[in-house]
């Protein structure tokens, strides 16, 4: 249970014998329940509801209030994280999506080529989700190998705080697969949206 | 169809329109009925703007009529869903185009094997196959250049091969000759005319050359989107 020092020592009555309440840096204490009562969440609600009548300006909780608490806090950072790479991923799509789109527009004539010997139509979108594969594919690879890198390159010779930080990191072999096995996925879906435009070239025109 | 063996077309009544409905709309075809037997040589001649190249496209199902039938063995072809079209162009029909359209990323034994690979001719025998292919059109020894290092001969030559990779019933040639000095031009002809006898295939050439229409057997004049004249030699 955590209750503000100063807020205790006026609950306990506690002074430098002057009367006068000891001032404190700390802005927190520890009230320790032991016994049964720790372990059952209405007495301890109980304690807390009676310490904080008597503190009404200030906080208290429980222990499993405050861990409560961190825990929506690192939601809050991991979903902001998330969000944001998720921003980043979209952008990263969206742009092999123009990428292949584009390609496909100025190779009107090569489909169109190809299209006219009567190469089936899915080994034109063929061609297309092979080209959008081998671009995720190497784009993810040079990203997990880049990153890989430059953090160990930071733990290396960057400042104390930097090498701090970046010996924090921790690289999962199977998270990395699923990351990129995720993003080759969604770059696949990307690279539909290229072989849907590369089916609809019309011949006649593209060969004109 | 059966690969390999000429297949009678017949056009009923066809007619082609863009745009139709449009203020731009334009009737590239009007109407036109004409039946052509396996293994004929014909040429296809009339001013431009005339309906000669979108003739030579609906037969050949790279499109399809707005209105009309057309038949090969007397199976109606042309409204065929893109795969069947596809297949049936890949196995029934080889393209000779006035601007070569060889795929410039590929040698040229690398384009005359793109058809046969499309079709899953292995692979062995596929590179047997365009090897002898790119010989008969006097290209031995040029397997590996790629478009940009051959002569505009040379590329014709090249999409001959590939027009003949899959043993087609049917050639369609678009200007064969248009981008080909005189030289190269009766070259061109002279094989054109020797794959069709050994083949017994049906070519049909469209052309504003007369020395290229002399060679055929049969003659169509095209003016305004019809046939203005349908003439054989005796």
């Amino acid at each position: 249970m955590l209750v503000p020092l100063s807020d205790l020592q006026s609950l306990t009555n506690y002074s430098n014998g002057s009367g006068t309440i000891v001032p404190d840096a700390a802005d927190s204490i520890e009230v320790a329940v032991t016994g049964a009562a720790s372990t059952s969440p209405g007495t301890l609600a109980s304690i807390a509801s009676a310490i904080q009548a008597k503190v009404p300006f200030y906080s208290v909780t429980t222990l499993s209030q405050k861990a409560s608490e961190l825990r929506s806090a690192a939601a809050v950072l991991t979903g902001f994280y998330l969000g944001l790479s998720s921003v980043g991923l979209a952008i990263g799509v969206l742009f092999l999506a123009l990428v292949l789109l584009r390609r496909v527009e100025s190779g009107r004539r090569s489909i169109g080529i190809r299209r006219a010997l009567g190469l089936p139509p899915w080994r034109i979108a063929g061609n297309v989700l092979e080209e959008g594969f081998v671009l995720a594919a190497s784009g993810a690879g040079l990203g997990v190998v880049g990153g890989y890198l430059l953090v160990e390159a930071l733990a290396s010779w960057g400042s104390s705080t930097v090498r701090e930080a970046a010996g924090l990191a921790v690289f999962s072999p199977i998270e990395l697969a699923e990351i990129v096995l995720g993003l080759v996925a969604l770059s696949l879906l990307a690279s539909v949206v290229a072989a849907r435009a590369a089916l609809r070239v019309d011949i006649v025109e593209a060969l004109r | 169809m059966t690969a390999g063996r000429p297949p009678a077309v017949e056009l009923a009544g066809v007619s082609r329109t863009y745009g139709e409905g449009t203020p731009e709309e334009v009737r590239a075809l009007r109407d036109v009925s004409l039946r052509f037997a396996p293994g004929e040589f014909l040429s296809v001649e009339g001013p431009s703007g005339c309906g000669k190249t979108t003739l030579l496209n609906l037969l050949g199902l790279l499109d399809s009529p707005t209105a009309g039938e057309l038949r090969w063995n007397g199976e109606s072809v042309g409204r065929r869903t893109d795969r069947e079209r596809a297949r049936m162009r890949l196995e029934e029909v080889g393209f000779i185009f006035q601007r070569f359209y060889l795929l410039p990323m590929l040698t040229a034994l690398e384009n005359v094997e793109l058809p046969m690979a499309a079709s899953r001719v292995p692979r062995p025998e596929r590179r047997r196959r365009a090897s002898a292919l790119l010989a008969e059109v006097g290209l031995a020894g040029r397997e590996r250049a790629y478009p940009h290092r051959l002569s505009g001969g040379e590329e014709q030559r090249v999409a001959i091969a590939r027009a003949l990779a899959n043993r087609p019933g049917l050639l369609l040639a678009d200007e064969p000759t248009g981008e080909l000095d005189s030289t190269n031009a009766a070259a061109i002809l002279d094989l054109l005319a020797r794959v069709r006898a050994d083949r017994k295939a049906t070519l049909i050439v469209v052309t504003h050359n007369p020395d290229v229409a002399a060679r055929a057997s049969r003659h169509l004049l095209m003016k305004d989107g019809g046939i203005a004249s349908d003439r054989t030699d005796g």
